[in-house]
């Protein structure tokens, strides 16, 4: 029997008009609020004043590529890429697999009261502003009275400024952005455990295995998905290295270890600002994540994995 | 299923039919209501001046309401602000983003540089404006130089100015602590040594505290501006303009390349590796520092003279004695150390944009017509936040009460043309200390080391420069760098030429081209 309407897009148009009409609200949205800014990628293209408005966007005249030109051109861009990828791809190699661990370690939990309580003191860090977190970092490394200080005092040391030192600069960033995200990350994960059929357990238990065989062989499986979508995910924000947090705790000593695109894009475009310019190097970035997202997931889908689309 | 999605659809819609109707009725009666009665409105971007001294977010609403009504019953003006974060660069942030997105903003500062908006077409040109409405803005400025310095080169005036050339850097020393150690005060960079020798050995402070050296918020640029003139013969410009002409050929260069100048930062490292500074003194917080003051640890700072002040009050509660006096005249090599505060760049704005920039001139000159006005709006209500003590001495004497119910939204233009107007009796022993800087020191230049391009700094073209040096980011962020990490210790001293070679590698020849082109065009030489 041939559905009401027909089977044409008009038809099916008319024949779910009421989901259409539904939608219409966050097309709307999407369009206008998500699409129409994008035109503004032109100015990448062009020397558009700041003030001029948004007709500058549309009169001012094409330059071509010459604001990219400048970028890959610029004395630091091999080292703001280099510590772009190198402080992101730290926090993605421990910051990655910790709210794993973490999820199969609560997972693994007896009493649920301990449970709870632990997830809940994982979660606290992630409401704490970057502001703050780099105001407590700040004071914990202060060689005058920070703890660590204090303590290397105690053993007879000399105090280190541990946050003018490029040599810890960056680890200072990772154990904090670990701490900070590995609770509230691992919540994913243990929505996704709760999900896993208990009968596979307790036929693994009769099959012998121990609590760690049950982790390799079930657990982890089972939440593979989660893991692999979470990974094209972070792949695709490599070149997001945190950039609050490094803008509240770098200084000149550690620039050559610090200075990523985010911070250079901040210092010429928001402060010197080269809106154009800025522009162009944020279309950079976007596309290289554009480019890690697609490939990642066609990997995945290689691998055996759904990917994300 | 069907029916029901039909149903929650169509109610939605009218419902949004509905309310926009409304909207639209409710807005064009306000509109029309409104345009008979409505004052002309302004909006202030509160980023200089007393509201981010203030450590409350926002005044008492009752006086703000206060003050407001008085303004507009004065001047017929609506005055709405917007206090700006407290922290610099997230003020500027703000602003360049409120400014770009085009929300009303009609006076604005430009806490550094007023080239950065006016370059970027930000800014509204004040000559006809002040001609009409500024009379009292032009008649209360005493340094007729500052108007070149807000000028572009075609005479067209772009900002406000605010402040003068000062003597604001200040090397204070615990005379309590030098007393108490038998040294008598120094005089000169090797007596200054032997002082923090002695500090860092004798530890006043007790369990090793002494901190014989600190700075606070830009602790490199402060080291610059109190010592490296000593060395160098020549002052250490004004941020971001920290050049200087070589005799040998005339062009205007990075002051690293003063042959005197590695000295200076040998000194400063020599300083560091013997512990005689904090090991964070590049990078404090202004917080921090005062922190340390507070805590009675630090011996001697090289600070803004206003920065140390701030942890005296609660140093003072705990030790009564504890005793500060700026070092003036300290000498070096080549004689006085400190450099002058060469004319300010920062100045007060009109933004390209205002829908009422003659409201905004006349308001702002409506602030400086007398001296209650202008207390007013900085300070608030007379007799609820400051009192006269005695109106008719020179200075005025004045005082602040000891509250926060106002936090000077209203300020518009802090100019030191009218601070010096009036005196607050100084109770507290941070204003005692601020008090004493202000009149002792703190206009006296003649003894200080000027810039080579002193008073003419300000006139270069930021978009000439640009156009011939691209990269001049890159290149400060080198010479930033590479300074910190020599006297931090993280490169030897050895490697300087090294890292001159370095300079010039990214770029450094288009800089002196660039800068010593607008350096002959505003000079001449």
């Amino acid at each position: 029997m041939k559905a009401a309407g027909g089977s044409s897009l008009r038809g099916r148009m008319a024949r779910y008009r009421m989901h259409y009409a539904l939608m219409a609200g966050g097309i709307l949205y999407f369009i206008i609020f998500r699409y129409v800014p994008m035109y503004g990628i032109t100015i990448a293209f062009k020397n558009v004043m700041p003030f001029d408005g948004i007709w500058a966007m549309v009169t001012a005249p094409y330059i071509g590529f010459t604001h990219f030109i400048n970028f890959f051109r610029s004395y630091y861009f091999w080292n703001i890429i280099g510590n772009t990828l190198a402080i992101s791809g730290l926090k993605l190699l421990f910051g990655f697999p910790a709210p794993i661990l973490l999820a199969l370690m609560l997972n693994e939990a007896w009493g649920i009261r301990f449970k709870k309580v632990t997830q809940t003191i994982s979660y606290l860090p992630h409401f704490i502003s970057m502001v703050v977190l780099a105001g407590l970092v700040s004071t914990l490394l202060s060689t005058s009275g920070g703890v660590f200080n204090e303590i290397i005092k105690k053993f007879g040391g000399e105090t280190i400024y541990f946050l003018g030192e490029p040599k810890y600069f960056r680890t200072i960033l990772v154990v904090s952005d670990v701490w900070k995200n590995m609770g509230w990350g691992s919540i994913i994960y243990l929505a996704a455990l709760s999900g896993t059929n208990p009968e596979l357990y307790e036929a693994a238990i009769v099959d012998g295995a121990g609590r760690w065989k049950q982790t390799l062989y079930i657990t982890l499986p089972s939440i593979a998905y989660v893991i692999v979508i979470m990974f094209i995910f972070a792949v695709g924000g490599l070149l997001d290295a945190g950039f609050e947090q490094i803008l509240l705790l770098y200084s000149p000593s550690v620039y050559q270890v610090s200075d990523i695109i985010d911070t250079y894009v901040y210092r010429e475009g928001l402060i010197n600002m080269k809106y154009s310019f800025s522009t162009a190097v944020g279309l950079f970035k976007s596309v290289i994540a554009m480019t890690l997202i697609v490939g990642t997931n066609a990997l995945a889908r290689k691998m055996g994995q759904e990917g994300i689309w | 299923m069907k029916r029901s999605l039909g149903t929650i659809a169509k109610t939605s819609a009218v419902l949004c039919l509905l309310l926009v109707v409304a909207g639209a009725a409710w807005a064009k009666g306000t509109t029309e209501a409104a345009k008979a009665a409505k004052p002309v409105e302004i909006w202030i971007y509160a980023n200089t001046g007393t509201p981010q001294l203030a450590s409350v977010p926002a005044s008492d609403p009752a006086d703000y309401k206060e003050i407001y009504d008085m303004i507009l019953a004065k001047t017929g003006i609506s005055v709405k602000t917007i206090i700006a974060p407290k922290n610099t660069a997230e003020a500027e942030t703000k602003l360049n983003l409120l400014l770009a997105a085009g929300d009303q903003i009609d006076i604005f500062g430009a806490i550094s540089d007023w080239r950065v908006y006016q370059t970027a077409g930000a800014l509204q040109p004040l000559n006809d404006l002040l001609e009409k409405y500024g009379k009292n803005t032009k008649t209360s400025w005493l340094w007729p130089d500052a108007w070149r310095t807000m000028s572009t080169s075609d005479g067209t005036i772009w900002a406000l100015p605010g402040t003068p050339p000062l003597n604001p850097y200040i090397l204070y020393l615990r005379k309590d602590w030098t007393d108490k150690l038998g040294l008598k005060m120094p005089t000169n960079i090797d007596e200054y040594e032997a002082v923090l020798k002695a500090f860092k050995e004798k530890d006043p402070a007790g369990n090793g505290a002494t901190i014989p050296l600190a700075s606070g918020q830009r602790g490199q640029f402060y080291l610059g501006k109190i010592f490296s003139g000593g060395f160098t013969g020549v002052g250490y410009g004004n941020l971001g303009l920290t050049d200087w002409v070589d005799p040998s050929d005339g062009k205007l260069k990075p002051v690293e390349l003063h042959p005197q100048f590695r000295d200076y930062v040998a000194k400063m490292a020599d300083w560091y590796a013997k512990g005689y500074m904090q090991k964070e003194i590049l990078s404090l917080s202004r917080d921090a520092h005062a922190e340390l003051v507070m805590a009675n640890k630090v011996g001697s700072s090289a600070v803004w003279y206003t920065r140390l002040t701030q942890g005296i009050t609660n140093l003072k509660k705990n030790v009564p004695d504890a005793n500060y006096v700026p070092l003036q005249d300290l000498t070096g090599p080549k004689g006085v150390m400190a450099s002058v505060e060469d004319m300010s760049l920062a100045g007060t704005c009109i933004a390209k944009k205002s829908k009422n920039p003659e409201a905004a001139m006349k308001y702002i000159d409506f602030v400086k017509s007398d001296i209650v006005t202008y207390l007013t709006c900085c300070y608030g209500l007379e007799g609820k936040s400051w009192r006269f003590i005695d109106k008719n001495s020179t200075p005025i004497i004045w005082e602040k009460l000891p509250n926060e119910r106002y936090i000077g939204e209203f300020q518009a233009n802090p100019s030191f043309a009218w601070s010096i107007k009036f005196s607050t009796v100084a109770t507290a022993p941070s204003a005692q200390l601020e008090s004493a800087w202000v009149k002792q020191g703190l206009t006296k230049l003649d003894q200080l080391k000027k810039p080579s391009d002193y008073g003419v700094s300000a006139m270069y073209d930021k978009n000439k420069i640009m156009a011939i040096c691209t990269n001049e980011g890159d290149i400060q962020r080198m010479r930033d760098e590479g300074i910190a990490k020599f006297i931090l210790g993280q490169r030897p001293m050895a490697e300087y030429d090294q890292f001159v070679k370095e300079l010039y590698g990214a770029g450094l020849d288009k800089w002196i081209e660039a800068y010593s082109a607008e350096y002959k065009r505003v000079t001449g030489k």
